[in-house]
Order: structure tokens, then C-alpha cells, then sequence
């Protein structure tokens, strides 16, 4: 059966032992014992410095070949885009965008390393036309203009929030002609932002794609050092980012954003999103600006209540020891967000990546919606029983807790080497321990409310 | 939360006692979080500051 529901959530009956809300408090139980092991445990920082052992070797073929095939899946997906049929559940464009590239990149840049740097098909565009422009040109290629500090990461935090705005609250987020045309623009962005400051530049602080998949890549146990793939520890990337101006800001759109997804199809929202809709219908918009605004009010909203509430726990932190600002203090502590930002990706869209994924079995064999049998998989269907819904909620949950475990032990390790006095360390933390029990609380109690 | 219109308040209250409840359970963990510590942490404040007089 085919079906296409961009409802992210869950629906569907779970059989549970226990009642859902209990599982808040059980997860606030685990995070209070994993606190308290930290602080007993784990005397001094492990993750720090940058740790690891030469893996393997990869092949020179294989980045080129990676390159290749991100630039053909990109041509592919806008021309099913422009020419297939104009519906949704037919062509191969809004499926391959909101689920194989939004979030499966996400999963895979966790369990395998910053693997989008090599498929990027506009880096692999910009790359060889570099090649060829340094071959044929006989004088030295120009240097490229210096990236201006003070952007940090704000263009690539800016650019998934405008991509998160187009998936929740822009009216014709599935049309597939408009998202063809979209992507087609901010590959040209992309393009033209490379040409002036630099590929390796522009992609390790603009591109938001690129920058937010390589800041869950720090995640994995895997990274490239050039034609090396180095093993490490799992959390051993996230101490070592790299804290500019957007950071913050690019983790908390991450979050805020995963969020409201979340809450907009929850009951809460279902009881302010009318009124809001309506008091802008009041003011005179039409009906399809008037939801528009209401859900970019409830999106925006939302980042920044995310925002508030790290601000609120950092700053809590300031009161113990000296010398220690909150602005500081948030920069320093601003990694222990990436595997939260993950964990509510992961807890949010894994129904959707584990039912709309299979998809890709009847879209790749007829990407266009014409009746073509390319692969001889157009009648294959979406089975909903691959994972039952309570194998789902025992998934979020579990994604839940680990995250924000892993924001604590991140924590932890990093007040360590913030206080030179370990009762003081761990004395700091009591803030954060508020702040992940906070995130696990809220994204348990947004699940649980799409589920019910 | 209510929203102020130039003439009426309105307070977008329906169905609350679908979200309420759930509400005040799943912020209950992070109330007793908040609370606990902010006394563990006067508690070491006067510590520290009974150590420093000594």
C-alpha cells in the first residue's frame, strides 16, 4: 500500500507494562544515577584531547566516486522534482528530501562518520570545477576572500531554520516542483559562497546541511584524517568543535526546530495554533498566510523557549567558583547539545525514517509518478510491521535517555577541565543535570503526546 | 499562555484537561530537580562559607 504521511509521529496502539508518564520519571531516575556515577567514576577528563587509532585506508577511487553519486542523486531528485507528476506520494523528490537526506543522513553521520562531506554534491561540483580551473588556467588561481569571524556559523543556522520553516509551516511544503526549485537555489547559494571564500571554509561554517551532519558526525567512533579513517572513542569529536559565533544557535535551531515538530501535532498546539491562526486572520491575512504565521510564531517560539531554558541552566552554573561569565560558560559547554540535538532527531523521525523509508523501493523504480518499472519494485508497498509501535516508543525513549546521558558524561568531562577544584566541577553540573533532565522530560512528554 | 488582542483577552484553554495533566507530570521531574538544587547548592554555599571563617 502506498502512503505517504508527513506526519512525523507515531500513530498507531502500543501495549506498555507500565504507563508513558512513568517512563519520564524513570528516565529523570537514570540521568540522577548517572550523575551521581559521573561524580564518583569519572575523577578526571577523558575526552578532551583528541584520541584514536589508524583504522584503514581509503581507496583514492572511493571520494570521487561518493562525489559522483551525490551529484547524480541531486540531478535526479530535481528533475523528478520538475518533470514527475506534481504529487507528493508519486514522485521521488519530497521523499528523498524530508526523509533519506533530513534525517537518514543524520543516523548515518553518527554510526559511520561526517559521510555527507564526501556525497555533498555541490562541494563535489565546486571541487572539480576548481580541478579544472587550476588545470587549464595558466596564472595561479586568486585566493579566496578571507571568511568574516563574527559569521560564524549564523548562515548555516539560519539556512536549517529556513529549511525546517519550509517543512513545517510553509503551505506547499510538499509540492515537489517547488522543492526542486529550492534546492536548485540553495545549491547556487552554495556555489556562489564557495567561489568567494573557499570550499573547506564556506563548508565547515555556511553550508547548514553540511555543518550540522559534520557536528553529529563528532559523535561517531569514526573520523577522516585525508585519505585515513580514524577509530575513537564515541563523544571524543564533541569536546573538540570548534565553538564560533552560530553555534549555539545552529543546536538550538536543532533542537527548537525537532521541537515543534513535536509539539505542533501534539494536543497543546492543537488548542493555541486556532487562536493564533485566528488573531492573525483578525489582522487581516488570508487563510493561508494566517497558518503560515501561526506555525512560524509557535516554530520560532519554540527555539528560542530551547534557547532560555540552556541559558537559564549555564547561568545557574555561574554561581559556583570564580571568574566564570555565563556567555563563557555557555561557549564552553555549548558540545554537550549535539547529542541532545540528536537524540530528539533520532526519537522524533525514527517511525518516519523506519515506514516512509521503504519508499524508496517503489520510488526508485517509477521516480517520476509516469507508471514506469524501472527495477521491477513499483508495486512494493510500505510495511508497517516491520517495527510495532511499541518497538518505537522503547526506540525514542531509549534514544532519549542515551542523549542526554552522553550530554552529561560530555558535561562532566568538560568541568573538569573547566574547575581546577572537582568538588566544584561536580558542584557545576547540579545546573546541567536540571537542564538534560528538562530536554529528556520534554521531548518524552511530546512523544507521548503524539502517541496517545 | 494568553494572547492580548486590543479589546479581549483570550485564553486558549480548550481541552486542557488533555494536555494539563500530562503537563504537570512530565514537569514534575524537572520542578523537584530544580528545587533539590537550589538546596544542595545553598547548602554547599554556607559550607563553603562556614570553611572560610575557619
Amino acid at each position: 500500500m502506498k502512503l505517504f504521511v508527513l506526519a512525523h509521529g507515531l500513530v498507531g496502539r502500543t501495549d506498555l507494562p507500565i504507563p508513558k508518564w512513568l517512563f519520564g520519571w524513570a528516565a529523570a531516575v537514570v540521568l540522577v544515577f548517572s550523575f551521581a556515577a559521573l561524580a564518583v567514576l569519572w575523577p578526571k577528563p577523558q575526552l578532551q584531547e583528541e584520541r584514536g587509532r589508524r583504522f584503514f585506508r581509503m581507496p583514492r577511487f572511493v571520494d570521487p566516486l561518493l562525489g559522483l553519486i551525490g551529484v547524480a542523486s541531486f540531478a535526479a531528485v530535481v528533475y523528478a522534482g520538475l518533470a514527475g507528476a506534481q504529487d507528493a506520494q508519486d514522485n521521488l523528490a519530497p521523499t528523498i528530501i524530508y526523509v533519506h537526506f533530513w534525517v537518514g543522513m543524520a543516523v548515518l553521520s553518527v554510526l559511520i562518520g561526517n559521510v555527507f562531506k564526501a556525497l555533498n554534491p555541490w562541494r563535489a561540483i565546486a571541487r572539480f570545477v576548481a580541478w579544472i580551473a587550476g588545470r587549464f588556467s595558466k596564472e595561479e588561481m586568486p585566493a579566496p576572500l578571507e571568511y568574516p569571524a563574527k559569521l560564524g556559523r549564523w548562515p548555516a543556522a539560519i539556512s536549517i531554520l529556513i529549511f525546517v520553516w519550509v517543512e513545517l509551516a510553509y503551505v506547499n511544503r510538499d509540492d515537489p516542483s517547488q522543492l526542486a526549485i529550492m534546492a536548485l537555489a540553495y545549491a547556487a547559494v552554495q556555489l556562489i559562497g564557495m567561489s568567494f571564500f573557499g570550499i573547506d571554509t564556506w563548508e565547515e561554517r555556511a553550508d547548514g546541511f553540511q555543518v550540522l551532519w559534520s557536528t553529529y558526525a563528532r559523535l561517531s567512533p569514526f573520523r577522516r584524517s585525508s585519505a585515513q579513517v580514524i577509530a575513537r572513542p564515541p563523544l571524543n569529536g564533541a569536546p573538540l568543535m570548534a565553538i564560533v559565533p552560530g553555534t549555539i544557535a545552529l543546536l538550538v535551531v536543532a533542537i527548537g526546530t525537532t521541537s515543534f515538530d513535536g509539539f505542533s501535532n501534539g494536543p497543546l498546539w492543537g488548542s493555541l495554533g486556532p487562536d493564533l491562526s485566528k488573531f492573525f486572520g483578525d489582522l487581516g491575512f488570508g487563510l493561508t498566510a494566517r497558518g503560515e504565521l501561526a506555525n512560524t510564531v509557535g516554530l520560532v517560539g519554540m527555539v528560542g523557549l530551547v534557547g532560555l531554558f540552556y541559558w537559564l541552566g549555564i547561568r545557574g552554573m555561574t554561581g559556583v567558583g570564580r571568574g566564570h561569565t555565563t556567555p563563557e560558560l555557555a561557549r564552553r559547554f555549548a558540545h554537550t547539545l549535539v547529542p541532545i540535538a540528536f537524540a530528539y532527531a533520532l526519537a522524533h523521525y525514527f517511525s518516519l525514517l523506519a515506514y516512509q523509508g521503504q519508499a524508496l523501493g517503489y520510488l526508485i523504480s517509477d521516480p517520476l509518478g509516469h507508471g514506469w518499472n524501472l527495477f521491477g519494485s513499483r508495486d512494493a508497498g510500505i510495511n508497517y510491521n516491520v517495527v510495532t509501535a511499541t518497538g518505537i516508543w522503547y526506540v525514542q525513549v531509549g534514544a532519549l535517555v542515551c542523549g542526554h546521558v552522553a550530554g552529561l558524561v560530555l558535561a562532566h568531562d568538560r568541568a573538569l577541565a573547566v574547575y581546577t577544584n572537582p568538588r566544584e566541577a561536580v558542584r557545576s553540573q547540579y545546573w546541567m543535570l536540571i537542564v538534560m533532565i528538562g530536554f529528556t522530560s520534554l521531548g518524552l512528554w511530546l512523544l507521548s503526546a503524539l502517541t496517545s | 499562555m494568553a494572547l492580548v488582542r486590543a479589546d479581549i483577552v483570550i485564553v486558549p484553554l480548550a481541552h486542557a484537561g488533555h494536555w494539563l495533566p500530562d503537563l504537570l507530570i512530565y514537569g514534575g521531574p524537572v520542578v523537584i530537580g530544580i528545587i533539590a538544587v537550589r538546596y544542595a547548592d545553598r547548602r554547599e554555599r554556607k559550607k563553603d562559607q562556614q570553611q572560610k571563617k575557619d
